[in-house]
């Protein structure tokens, strides 16, 4: 099962270092190391300290806060004309979504949880209609923003 | 013991665990796919993962 969440792994870290790079304008070879570090720093804190769950459950903060900034992109973007197509290349889009729409290695270890076994197909429908107007507002963020 | 949740918290912690490091890319590869396209997209790829995991949901009843 771990094994499965190797690729996972090595991507978010890359998009981990490839974010750290966007902000610092340039490409520096002690990104990755540092970030390694860092992680590893993090990772004994979280098992010292047993606060696994809550470190997860503050994601929700990082994903409100994103929205926020894609409000703020609409609200300050700069005047004049511009046009977004009705259809384009989604060849990009489908993998992504694939990806952001992915709850099927955890799913059943957060909702098994849950001891209303009756509502378990009320919450999965929930939680896509969440996820299905949350992605699309963020596809939708970055149009007329430039 | 494994603590419980309400089906609201179930909600959110499944949630958040889909929002991923995507949702950084989400907004300009919508760019270039459209408006229309983006939408058809977004909803057919949930419609397609929801089955998935319904899938998984009945297994678990049945366990």
């Amino acid at each position: 099962m771990w094994i499965s969440f190797l690729p996972s792994l090595i991507i978010y870290f890359r998009l981990i270092c490839l974010q750290i790079e966007g902000l610092l304008q340039y490409i520096s070879p002690i990104i990755g190391p540092a970030v390694a570090v860092f992680l590893l720093v993090e990772i004994l804190a979280v098992q010292k300290f047993q606060i696994g769950k809550q470190t997860l459950a503050y994601g929700i903060v990082s994903i409100v806060t994103y929205i926020l900034f894609l409000i703020w992109a609409q609200i300050t973007a700069p005047e004049g004309p511009k046009e977004v197509p009705a259809t384009g290349d989604i060849f990009h889009l489908i993998p992504a979504l694939e990806m952001s729409y992915t709850i099927q290695i955890f799913a059943a270890q957060t909702i098994i949880r849950n001891p209303n076994r009756n509502d378990y197909i009320k919450i999965i429908l929930q939680t896509f209609l969440v996820g299905f107007l949350t992605y699309t507002f963020i596809i939708y963020g970055s149009y007329c923003t430039f | 013991m494994v603590e419980s949740i309400t089906n609201i918290f179930t909600v959110l912690g499944l949630v958040n665990g889909m929002m991923g490091g995507t949702i950084l890319v989400l907004p300009i590869i919508g760019l270039a796919s459209g408006y229309i396209s983006s939408l058809l997209g977004c909803f057919i790829m949930g419609i397609i993962s929801c089955y998935t995991v319904y899938i998984i949901v009945l297994h678990i009843g049945k366990s």
